[in-house]
């Protein structure tokens, strides 16, 4: 991998803004009520994006969860019916609602690059108020999870269980151990990444030019009305 | 008043709001796995993510950052309808106001101002009132019949106003805890 990449590596390039309309479309139709076709189609469609944004591990691991969630649940959904078969079905349809977004989320996240995420924002007129923390926000997110897992890491280390019993049992013990470290550390991370800013200039009041060229092209345009239909579709009832 | 903020403030903000993010999601997923706790998320999210409030209002104490943190926030929960972006806007709009009564440095206030920020966190709920029919519809869709009657027989329509100041107290107890905090461990590591 180069040092520092611009342009995220997609075989298409998708602008960052399609890839959030298609995220917030998703979203309000995977938590409404919806058939269980518009389910599939949308996962599709993440799947695709996925596979675009050549995220072939990714992609496996979550459309193929999602493939066989579905399996079990039109298989077996309607005959099991003790409770922990039930409290079973329940969880994988919880999972299997998370899914679509976790991808799309996953595409919003690990194939855009931040340069690519201002840029477009720029091109769509937004104020820098709130294209700063947004642009932070999705790339702070995965910081969280890694220095949440080194605090984990440390814990056992020092025989510090770390489980549902802890959370249970000494709660407040267990939020200070974990919240603490946490906050101190991403506190370093963030003066880093202020002083990154800095340096590229983005504290400047003057227009900001871009090496990174984001456009709305064929493959957006088709993206977004594709789903649009869907979303049509649905809401006047002729997808079943 | 101090100035507007500058860019290094803006990215405190976003990254403040990823670290809420992750805690607000791994919340409502802990709590949903029964209705009981499911209706106790916003007092216990507001107990759990207070410590990181108080922290980022120490951070950068000036006007607009908790707009700033009520519009991320909203943002990510408004995923079925647009009732708790609003409701997510207004609550910042009040923290914002207590907060600045005690120009962002004191704790009362700032612990106050807290109480009605975690009200937001109702914020899923808010379609129990709008669009009651829906919201039970898709649940069945998750949960089921038994977990939906057992959520419903709990939580008629006024429980929203319970359940706001339920996110109140939690807030409170939360703002409490992160100042202890903020005494305890974060001023004394020199981060704030």
């Amino acid at each position: 991998m180069p040092a520092i990449t611009l342009q995220s590596n997609s075989v298409v390039k998708i602008d960052p803004r399609t890839k959030l309309v298609l995220f917030l479309l998703i979203n309000i139709m995977m938590m409404g009520n919806k058939p269980v076709i518009v389910e599939v189609l949308l996962a599709g469609i993440s799947c695709l994006l996925l596979l675009n944004g050549r995220l072939i591990k990714e992609t496996l691991l979550y459309g193929g969860l999602f493939f066989l969630l579905l399996a079990i649940d039109s298989g077996y959904g309607l005959q099991v019916s003790t409770p922990i078969g039930q409290g079973l079905i329940i969880a994988s349809r919880m999972i299997r609602l998370f899914l679509p977004m976790v991808m799309c989320f996953t595409v919003l996240m690990k194939n855009t690059t931040v340069s690519e995420f201002i840029a477009a924002f720029q091109k769509a007129h937004l104020p820098m108020g709130f294209i700063i923390p947004f642009a932070v926000m999705v790339r702070f997110v995965p910081t969280v999870k890694e220095e949440y897992q080194a605090i984990v890491q440390a814990m056992s280390y020092r025989g510090i269980p770390m489980g549902v019993k802890a959370v249970l049992f000494k709660p407040f013990m267990t939020l200070e151990y974990v919240m603490v470290p946490l906050l101190i550390s991403s506190a370093g991370v963030m003066d880093e990444l202020a002083a990154a800013a800095m340096t590229r200039g983005l504290d400047r009041d003057s227009i900001r030019s871009n090496l990174v060229d984001v456009k709305l092209r064929l493959p957006d345009y088709t993206l977004m009305a594709g789903v649009i239909i869907i979303f049509i579709l649905m809401k006047k009832g002729w997808l079943g | 008043m101090k100035k507007k903020l500058s860019t290094k403030e803006l990215i405190l903000a976003g990254a403040f709001a990823a670290i809420f993010v992750v805690g607000l999601i791994a919340m409502a997923v802990i709590t949903g796995f029964t209705p009981v706790t499911f209706l106790m998320v916003a007092f216990l999210t507001g107990i759990v993510l207070g410590p990181i409030y108080m922290l980022y209002i120490n951070k950068v104490p000036k006007r607009g950052t908790i707009l700033i943190l009520a519009a991320l926030c909203g943002l990510v929960m408004s995923s079925t309808s647009f009732y708790p972006l609003l409701f997510s806007l207004l609550c910042g709009l009040a923290a914002e106001v207590t907060s600045g009564l005690g120009n962002f440095e004191s704790p009362k206030h700032n612990v106050l101002g807290y109480g009605f920020f975690s009200s937001m966190f109702v914020g899923p709920f808010l379609s129990i009132l709008f669009a009651k029919e829906a919201f039970f519809k898709s649940m069945t869709q998750y949960y089921g019949e038994a977990y939906v009657a057992n959520f419903a027989s709990l939580a008629p329509e006024g429980i929203i106003l319970g359940l706001i100041i339920s996110g109140f107290i939690g807030g409170i107890i939360g703002g409490v805890l992160g100042n202890k905090a903020l005494k305890h461990h974060f001023k004394r590591a020199g981060i704030v």
